[in-house]
């Protein structure tokens, strides 16, 4: 009960941020851009997803939950702390992990060859550890942005807090192309890969998912979601997943 | 050779597509370059407003050709957007330079 106080309070208090300056709309809700914030800049994000999977004879749903702040330190690099990780499972909140990111813009979609970005994450919870590593490649052709991700997440897995005993490893990719309709609309669609390594040994069954995105924008904050449908036939992982992130300018 | 060939024309239309959609930020040329300097501004002025245009405006929107708007409304267009993107005084100024450099010579 005192967790989920404490998780209440960190939300309220991610909402009572002053007067600041959009960092950016994001245009996909798994795919990363390349760009970052401007210096001294700060948005505030918040991601929702539920994920389906068949399970007997009916269906197993989970809920997801990020809260992230981003920073614009220098204006090449961005800082982030995903404030909680947290889900909904069987009706009460259950917090997973607290994250920090970081990435580092290199070279520019519209006026270089190519965008790039490298994106560096550290997550921490009761039952998990997590580093993972990202590239993240973007090209803008006028309303048309096209972005592509691909990374390695090491993960520590275990009853308690600081005692892991099991080891995994995941290779992914992904994919996003947006087309701007209008200024407060666009349409596109994310192409997700992941390939899991139990005990960093045998590859799993690779997971491909696929679907189209939207994006609206308003004068203080935007929606973008997406709605992702597995195109392999992995039983355990979900069959589809929807996510939105809904993102606050103060 | 059939697949050579479909990978060469993937190729050049992809190059022929990043050409034709410069027009948003193009290149710096000396001709901007002497537009900036009769108002008292630098080649390294346009740079950096040409950078900032990439980089600020882009993450929200597509950027327009340059040639849709005289260099007054792109200047009012620059101090309309400069609150919402998080624009300081200078790097309004900065894109302002950029964006009547490149009207001006078009």
């Amino acid at each position: 009960m005192k967790l989920n106080h404490t998780i209440c309070a960190i939300l309220l208090g991610t909402h009572l941020i002053g007067e600041v300056a959009t960092a950016g709309d994001r245009r996909f809700t798994y795919v990363y851009e390349s760009t970052t914030s401007a210096k001294g800049e700060i948005e505030v994000e918040n991601f929702a997803t539920w994920k389906t999977r068949r399970d007997g004879s009916g269906r197993a749903n989970e809920f997801d939950f990020r809260h992230e702040i981003e920073y614009g330190v220098t204006d090449r690099l961005q800082a982030a702390i995903y404030v909680a990780d947290w889900k909904v499972s069987e009706e009460r909140p259950i917090y997973k992990a607290t994250a920090f990111e970081l990435i580092y813009n290199m070279t520019n979609p519209v006026t270089d060859l190519l965008g790039s970005a490298l994106y560096g994450e550290v997550k921490l919870g009761d039952q998990q550890f997590k580093l993972e590593g990202k590239i993240l490649l973007q090209k803008n052709f006028g309303p048309i942005v096209m972005a592509y991700n691909a990374g390695i997440e090491a993960e520590w897995e275990g009853e308690r807090f600081g005692h892991y005993e099991e080891r995994s490893g995941e290779f992914m990719e992904s994919f996003g192309v947006s087309y701007q309709v209008s200024p407060r609309f666009l349409l596109g669609g994310e192409f997700l890969h992941e390939v899991g390594f139990d005990e960093w040994q045998e590859a799993g069954d690779p997971v491909i998912y696929a679907g189209p995105n939207a994006s609206f924008r308003f004068d203080r904050f935007f929606v973008t979601t997406t709605a992702m449908v597995q195109v392999t036939a992995v039983k355990d992982e979900p069959d589809f997943q929807l996510r939105t992130i809904f993102g606050m300018h103060f | 050779m059939h697949k050579a060939k479909l990978t060469l024309a993937g190729l050049l239309l992809f190059v022929g597509g990043c050409a034709s959609f410069q027009s948003g930020a193009p290149a710096i040329t000396p001709a901007m370059v002497q537009v900036a300097q009769s108002s008292g501004d630098s080649f390294e002025k346009l740079e950096k407003g040409r950078r900032l245009l990439a980089m600020r405006c882009t993450t929200c929107h597509a950027l327009e050709p340059v040639g849709n708007y005289t260099a007054p409304e792109w200047s009012d267009i620059v101090e309309d957007m400069a609150d919402r993107s998080g624009l300081k005084n200078e790097e309004q100024r900065e894109i302002q330079a950029y964006l009547t450099a490149a009207r001006k010579t078009l």
